[in-house]
């Protein structure tokens, strides 16, 4: 009986207890727990939450643990969850001149009000193995050290800020009216720059810095200068209606990123340097340098500057930017497409034959 | 009503201003035949490319009442089929069946029923592309205008390239059509075996694209016309074998390998037609293979 | 006018909706799919126990099943009540004219608005047009206009009676642009009958 080579029920049952198996591992070794993975693994519950679009620290953790550590995985399983959630409207834009700082930097100025703040970073880490780490239940940081990563700087002025009140860089972009909503509606071409900020926001992490990368390699290139990286708390202020003015209905951390690049003006504007902004959920400087560079980069049009490049191309980089599209997509492959191979066979077959008549008569 | 289908969740699970837009897309897609509508595409609990579009649209259009069929490859026991009828059970508490005869909707990706669909009936497709332009000219915004100035010379000269390489048309899946004389749409990557059957269709056929966010539709008893020339009228490649299970001759086959010395076994892709068949013949009043 | 004339005067009696919202929506739409895939053909609308009597019955559940805040919605100025009905239940915005709106609705005995402000899309987005949901007095099929195109096997007949005058001559002259056009869905009691814009229509 030949139909057995077809799943079925049993088949899917079996792989989702294999599956569960599989994730929960070695039985001996003690379950890993959702606090432990949003404590410890702080930086892939942020990967999770910002490529998800949601924030929430304890489903991300949840995800990556129920992913198996498959972050692509675990953001797709957040977006499954975000899409059956009711939308409430739109918050304000995020004051983040006021947010409470744990890192700082700026590679513009030597030193500005407020100072640069190193913060934690892997920056300065010389990318040694600490094997001390395999140890468990070893303290591996100093109290000095754990005091100051609780300690939280007071709110100071951005760099563009600075910039702007001398005119030298151009104003934040329009943030007035309701924002496009880029999980409710069809994307068109050319797309605002809200709609291709939430795109980025959401797009894959890696995709996003091979692009960014492109763009410090000649392809499509804009002199940054990264203005400023802050990294800390926000307030999330929604405009109630009912109330008439906007609520803090609490706290998110986020890592935004300004881009100084080239200066643009002749003729009846005067010169001042460009924008490239960058937001992600929690502490993602690589995410937010990346898409900080590409935003620049697919504002070529809006400066007439020569669009060539990959990063420049608006349809190309926000139709692809997204990995829960791409990866369903390309492992769609693994699913039965024997009818279309059997087709392509029988074309095949004929051809062939027809080939070989030709040769025959010949 | 809500009862009927997963607790915490919507019937048929898609909240209810989701459906109404979708619902609204599919309108417009049917009152503009291949026409393919924007609409704003959900995250699904299925990953993207596994039939989001279509169970988007069966969500929206799904009631209590209905008996839903879902096929893959013309199969009903394929691992992505029964994950979506599964989905639907739980989620909208209505009634399965693996009849095509029994269905108000058939769900389906890569086949048309072999059946001959009723008035009445609703044939869902899952797209993965619904651009048939898309691999001639990769822009949206380039193909949007080819679709509204009729410039379809490009896919003209793509279907001749073949005749003059190969003597033929050699697209065999995924075949281009013609809607109602204006639309070039693609059928999704069904057989070109099964392209006629689209052709003044008495059921409904809607379209979804749930990654690439488009809807779009053939009304029942709509031309549809697959693309040829004058000179290379459009053809289908029949097996020149029987089912292997049934006997049949007359339907599209899955060749199935058998051995590694060159053994083949063609049966049914269609595996309701395939048991009918066989059914048939069993209390002998079918034609005997 | 302006919009705070068509949101609920006060004091007013708002009607009840559906019981059921989630399955007689989706009888709804089915209803509607169906009369707009086989053009001619007369639909049954779920029963709506009190609709607001300037609209149609069938045009009420029409409204209470599509429309929702994502949809303006054209109703003739003197139809305020009906217009703070629909919008109470569904959150559509109510359009200032004929042209900025996804949805019209005429009620029976209420002047046709202008159609020529009608929308009809563009060549390239032409599904962004709108429905013109039309109350007459008789809806009738197997005779009076011939009718053929996508979702006719062969032909249909379909009589209308109460009709707002010439509509349905300039309704043609309207849709003879494919694929620009607009739906046009006829009402009578609880019962619809729609003419897409594919679809021909003679005598």
């Amino acid at each position: 009986m030949y139909v057995a080579v077809k799943g079925g029920e049993k088949a899917i049952d079996a792989a989702l207890d294999l599956l569960a198996r599989r994730r929960r591992g070695d039985d001996a070794v003690p379950e890993l727990s959702v606090d432990q993975i949003d404590a410890q693994l702080s930086l892939a519950v942020d990967r999770v939450m910002t490529e998800g679009s949601l924030y929430d620290r304890q489903l991300g953790a949840l995800a990556v643990k129920q992913a198996r550590g498959d972050l692509v995985e675990a953001a797709f399983l957040l977006r499954a969850y975000r899409t059956t959630l009711p939308r409430f409207g739109f918050s304000e834009p995020l004051d983040t001149a006021r947010m409470a700082l744990a890192r700082r930097i700026s590679a513009a100025f030597k030193d500005l009000p407020g100072g640069q703040i190193l913060g934690p970073t892997f920056d300065y880490t010389h990318r040694l193995l600490d094997f001390a780490l395999l140890a468990e239940g070893r303290p591996s940081v100093t109290d000095v050290v754990r005091h100051a990563a609780g300690e939280v700087q007071p709110a100071m002025p951005r760099v563009t800020d600075l910039l702007a009140d001398e005119g030298l860089i151009e104003r934040d972009g329009d943030m007035t009216g309701a924002p496009a909503d880029i999980t409710r509606d069809p994307p068109h071409h050319p797309a605002p720059r809200d709609a291709r900020l939430q795109a980025l926001s959401r797009g894959d992490e890696g995709f996003l810095l091979a692009l960014a990368y492109s763009t410090q390699r000649g392809y499509g290139g804009n002199h940054p200068f990264a203005g400023e990286i802050r990294y800390g708390e926000v307030a999330v202020h929604l405009h109630v209606e009912e109330l008439g003015f906007a609520v803090d209905i609490g706290d998110i951390e986020a890592t935004e990123c300004q881009m100084i690049n080239q200066f643009k003006g002749g003729g009846d504007v005067p010169p001042q340097f460009t924008r490239g902004y960058g937001l992600a959920f929690g502490h993602a400087e690589r995410k937010a340098m990346s898409m900080a560079l590409v935003d620049r980069a697919l504002r070529a049009g809006e400066f007439g500057e020569e669009a060539a490049s990959p990063a420049q191309d608006e349809e190309f980089v926000l139709s692809h930017c997204d990995n829960v599209d791409a990866s369903g997509f390309v492992q769609h492959l693994k699913l039965p497409h024997y009818v279309d191979f059997q087709a392509e066979l029988l074309a095949v077959r004929a051809l062939r034959a027809a080939f070989q008549d030709k040769e025959a008569a010949q | 009503m809500n009862d009927a289908g997963e607790p915490g969740y919507n019937f048929a699970y898609l909240d209810e201003s989701t459906k109404r837009m979708i619902r609204r897309a599919i309108l417009k897609a049917i009152a503009i035949p291949g026409y393919q509508v924007p609409f704003g595409s959900r995250e699904m609990p299925l990953a993207y490319g596994w039939g989001t579009g279509g169970i988007q649209i069966t969500a929206a259009v799904i009631g209590a009442d209905d008996v839903l069929k879902v096929i893959d490859q013309g199969a009903d026991d394929t691992t992505n089929a029964v994950s979506i009828r599964r989905f639907f059970a739980r989620v909208a508490g209505v009634e399965t069946t693996e009849r095509t005869a029994e269905a108000s909707i058939i769900q389906t990706r890569h086949r048309i029923p072999e059946r001959r669909l009723s008035d009445g009936q609703i044939l869902v497709y899952q797209v993965p592309i619904p651009e048939p332009l898309r691999f001639i000219e990769p822009r949206e915004t380039e193909t949007r205008k080819m679709h509204a100035l009729v410039e379809y010379g490009a896919m003209h000269v793509k279907l001749y390239e073949d005749v003059a390489a190969h003597g033929r048309i050699t697209t065999s899946y995924n075949y281009p059509v013609l809607v109602n004389g204006r639309y070039v749409m693609s059928p999704s990557p069904i057989p070109k075996f099964d392209n006629p059957k689209m052709d003044m269709m008495p059921a409904l056929q809607l379209f979804g694209a749930g990654r690439e966010k488009r809807i779009y539709a053939i009304p029942p008893y709509t031309p549809v016309k697959s693309l040829d020339f004058e000179d290379h009228p459009f053809s289908v490649e029949r097996s020149d074998r029987p089912c292997a299970l049934c006997g049949a001759t007359d339907t599209f086959l899955d060749e199935i390998v058998a051995d590694d010395r060159g053994g083949r076994i063609f049966v049914c892709s269609d595996s309701d037609r395939c048991g009918e068949q066989r059914d048939q013949v069993a209390s002998g009043d079918g034609a005997a293979p | 006018m302006t919009m705070d004339q068509l949101v609920a005067p006060a004091g007013l009696d708002m009607r009840p909706g559906f019981d059921e919202p989630v399955a007689a929506s989706q009888r709804v739409f089915r209803a509607l799919m169906d009369a707009l895939s086989r053009p001619g053909r007369i639909v049954d609308l779920p029963a709506l126990a009190q609709a607001p009597h300037e609209l149609e019955p069938a045009a009420a559940a029409i409204g209470l099943g599509i429309l929702d805040g994502d949809t303006s919605l054209w109703l003739p100025r003197d139809c305020a009540a009906a217009a703070a009905w629909l919008r109470f239940h569904t959150g559509c915005r109510i359009a200032r004219s004929v042209a900025d709106a996804d949805f019209v609705f005429v009620p029976r005995g209420a002047a046709a608005p202008d159609l020529s402000q009608l929308r009809l899309g563009s060549d390239e987005a032409p599904h962004a047009s709108a429905m013109l949901v039309v109350a007459v007095t008789g809806l009738e099929a197997g005779s009076g206009a011939r009718l053929t195109g996508p979702g006719i096997d062969g032909e249909a007949r379909l009589s209308v009676t109460g009709a707002p005058d010439e509509l349905l001559v300039r309704r043609n002259d309207m849709v003879a642009a494919f694929p620009r056009g607009f739906e046009l869905v006829l009402c009578c009691a609880d019962r619809i009958a729609a003419l897409p814009r594919t679809t021909r229509l003679e005598g």
